[in-house]
């Protein structure tokens, strides 16, 4: 994934290395994302606040510190990253409460389905691409009327 | 000659003897005239009970030694032994000189005296008698009055081994049998129903008493003391003593009948306490599963997921793969390697029964999780066919290769209920049909609706029940399997949890046919 610059970079926190490995295995086959797997929240934080991260997946039940926990400290880091939970069955009530609170994207049950996740994904992609054009939409515009201002200030410098 | 005289001397000396027989009697005699009722003779006892001298007496008529009131009655004596030649008449009084009075007993008769016709009229002093007779009387007076106040029947009966005759009676005797009954019902104590044979010596000697309890047709109970005693005649008497317990056998029955219901109460409740028990049991026992099968399932699906999602990843690999040895020129280099295309196909073969074997497992995962889940212990609206194939995946270890499930769904409304209970009772039932099954068989289940409620069927080929343990499947603790096997709790969870649905269960079975349970529900439950 040399050629993946310009390419959405997905973050995915497990605990247990063998979901990592097929995440990356489907990822890799299906998509030119970067993959970066981590099986330590906390180590995947250090990593968001200092890395362009485009989505985020977590799963529900680890021992270091649960899904919710972690995607909410995500929000907190970059609010506009969407961000994925993967539960098992057992924590699927808790997991929706979360969606809500928390304001995750989705959620994904485990055993998932790999077109849903494919879906999923690209979804949230799309998402965060639209709002991050939306912003710079925004700060062009923000720009271009404070160049505007300017330009009036100047001219009215001019003629005082 | 000679016979003349000696005939007039054995009269002389007979007349001699009956003037001293007449002086010595014992009872006052006194000869009277038939003609003017004038006494002509009296004997020394005569002086002695009337007070007068024979010379006062002789002259008198007969009525002048009674008290005047007595004339008339004196006279219609005299008359009638006159007429008929006998008479007497107790209870008379002689006046005596000396004004006091003694009782008389006077019998008289005509008799023929030196040729004239005279009556003799015998007296008795029986004063002293009446007085003792008196005071008899008196007594047993005061011992009747002391009797009647006992409050309870006392009487004796006399001569019972030959003439049996009431000699007393108290007055709560009887009241007890002459009071208010009609005397139709000719109830006498001595009447009584069961009246006892006389007893036998030995049979007194042995117990000397009898107790029954007599019951009359106006529905009073007495309880008859009898006892038996010969007394100083001779004459064997019983003493009956009686009390009316029939207020006294109401009030036992009562209590008895008290008794009986507050056993069944009692029981009644031990055996919803039981229900209760078995119901909690069950229920800690499914706290139990479900947290187990949440861990287990989240445990599963873990793996599962890697699992299921490695398998998709082989077989999108394979079809990339296939993408790129059909081109022609790849084609033909495999083509050569017969070894490659076989270990493709299988490749291929097998990643399809990993994806079933794989859907297969999360579909069981999710049944146990359904079946057992906590979170939906509460009213939900479902549909009953779910709840009934989620079951089946359960119970499909017990029941495959041995007992075939029919499955004929109708068309029915979904209910609202607890689903994990409702659950629960479809797999009491399953396992008790396939248990039932020795060999192979078959259960059928139906689902139909009827009169407004909908009723889920469960028919199986199994051994049957018989009769008299059809009562008593529902009943916490019972069962016919052996200790270890069957804890007998199965089918009373089943009633508790269909009661609490407001819902009925009905059972059908048949020794050797098998058993058909039918739970029936309302479609519209309030809430
Ligand atoms: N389908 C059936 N066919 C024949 N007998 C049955 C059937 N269902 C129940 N019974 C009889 O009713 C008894 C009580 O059943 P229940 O389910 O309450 O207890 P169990 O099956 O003996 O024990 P457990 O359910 O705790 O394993 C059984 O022991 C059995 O004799
Ligand atoms: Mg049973």
């Amino acid at each position: 994934m040399d050629n993946g610059k310009d390419q959405p970079t997905i973050i995915i926190v497990d605990d247990e290395e063998m979901v990592l490995q097929s995440l990356n295995s489907i990822l890799g086959l299906e998509t030119s994302y970067n993959v970066v797997s981590h099986t330590s929240p906390r180590e995947a934080l250090q990593y968001i606040e200092s890395n362009d991260v485009d989505l985020v997946i977590s799963d529900y039940l680890m021992p270091e510190m649960d899904g919710i926990s972690f995607l909410a400290k995500v929000r907190e880091l970059k609010p506009q990253i969407p961000r994925i939970i993967l539960t098992g069955y057992a924590d699927k009530e808790n997991a929706i409460k979360a969606i809500n609170e928390v304001g995750l994207f989705q959620y994904i049950e485990k055993p998932w389905d790999n077109d849903d996740l494919l879906i999923i994904i690209r979804n949230g992609l799309e998402k965060q691409k639209l709002l991050k054009d939306l912003q710079e939409k925004i700060n062009e515009i923000n720009g271009a009327y404070s160049d505007l201002q300017k330009i009036q200030n100047e001219i009215l410098k001019t003629f005082v | 000659m000679f016979s003349r005289k000696k005939e007039m001397k054995l009269l002389q000396e007979s007349e001699e003897k009956y003037r001293k027989m007449i002086e010595k009697a014992y009872d006052a005699i006194f000869t009277v005239d038939a003609s003017t009722a004038k006494i002509l003779e009296a004997n020394p006892k005569a002086e002695e009970i009337t007070g007068y001298a024979v010379e006062e007496l002789v002259g008198m008529n007969v009525w002048d030694v009674h008290p005047p009131e007595e004339e008339g009655a004196v006279k219609e004596l005299f008359d009638r032994v006159s007429e008929t030649g006998v008479g007497e008449c107790n209870e008379l009084h002689f006046l005596k000189k000396d004004g006091s009075q003694v009782v008389v007993d006077i019998s008289a008769s005509v008799v023929a005296y030196d040729d004239k016709k005279v009556i003799q009229r015998i007296c008795r002093d029986v004063t002293s008698r009446r007085e003792l007779e008196k005071k008899n009387e008196f007594q047993r007076r005061y011992y009747e009055q002391i009797f009647d106040l006992v409050p309870i029947g006392l009487g004796v009966k006399k001569d019972v081994d030959t003439d049996p005759k009431v000699d007393f009676e108290n007055k709560m005797l009887r009241d007890m049998f002459y009071g208010d009954l009609e005397d139709t019902f000719h109830i006498r104590w001595h009447q009584s129903p069961a009246l006892m044979a006389v007893p036998t010596k030995s049979y007194l000697e042995e117990t000397g008493a009898y107790a029954e309890e007599r019951s009359y047709p106006d529905g009073r109970i007495f309880l008859f003391t009898l006892n038996y005693f010969m007394n100083e005649e001779g004459s064997w008497c019983e003493v009956a003593i009686a009390q009316d317990i029939t207020s006294r056998k109401r009030l036992q029955e009562k209590l008895i009948k008290a008794n009986e219901e507050l056993e069944d109460k009692v029981e009644e409740r031990t055996k919803e306490l039981r229900q209760k028990q078995a119901q909690l049991i069950q229920a800690e026992k499914m706290a139990a599963l479900g947290n187990l099968v949440a861990g287990v399932a989240h445990e599963i699906n873990t793996p599962l997921g890697a699992m299921i999602s490695n398998n998709d990843v082989t077989i999108r690999s394979m079809e990339k793969l296939h993408g790129i040895i059909d081109k022609p020129e790849v084609a033909s280099m495999i083509h050569e390697h017969e070894e490659i295309q076989k270990l493709l196909e299988c490749i291929d073969e097998m990643s399809v029964v990993t994806r079933t074997a794989g859907r297969r497992l999360s579909k069981i995962v999710n049944s146990l999780r359904r079946f057992a889940r906590l979170d939906e212990a509460e009213l939900d609206t479902v549909n009953v066919h779910e709840g009934l194939d989620s079951t089946l995946t359960l119970v499909h270890h017990e029941l495959k290769n041995r007992v075939e499930v029919h499955k004929e769904y109708g068309d029915i409304p979904k209910v609202t209920c607890y689903p994990n209970q409702l659950n629960q009772v479809y797999m009491n039932i399953l396992v008790n049909a396939s248990q039932a099954i020795e060999d192979k068989g078959d259960v059928f289940i139906r689902t139909y609706q009827r009169d407004g409620s909908i009723v889920i069927e469960f028919r199986d080929s199994g051994r049957g029940i018989p009769k008299e343990n059809l009562k008593r499947i529902f009943d916490p603790g019972f069962t016919t399997k052996g200790t270890g096997v069957g804890t007998g709790l199965g089918l009373s969870i089943v009633y508790q949890i269909i009661e609490d649905h407001k819902g009925q269960i009905e059972v059908e079975s048949e020794v050797g046919k098998g058993s058909t349970f039918r739970i029936i529900l309302p479609i519209a439950r309030e809430r």
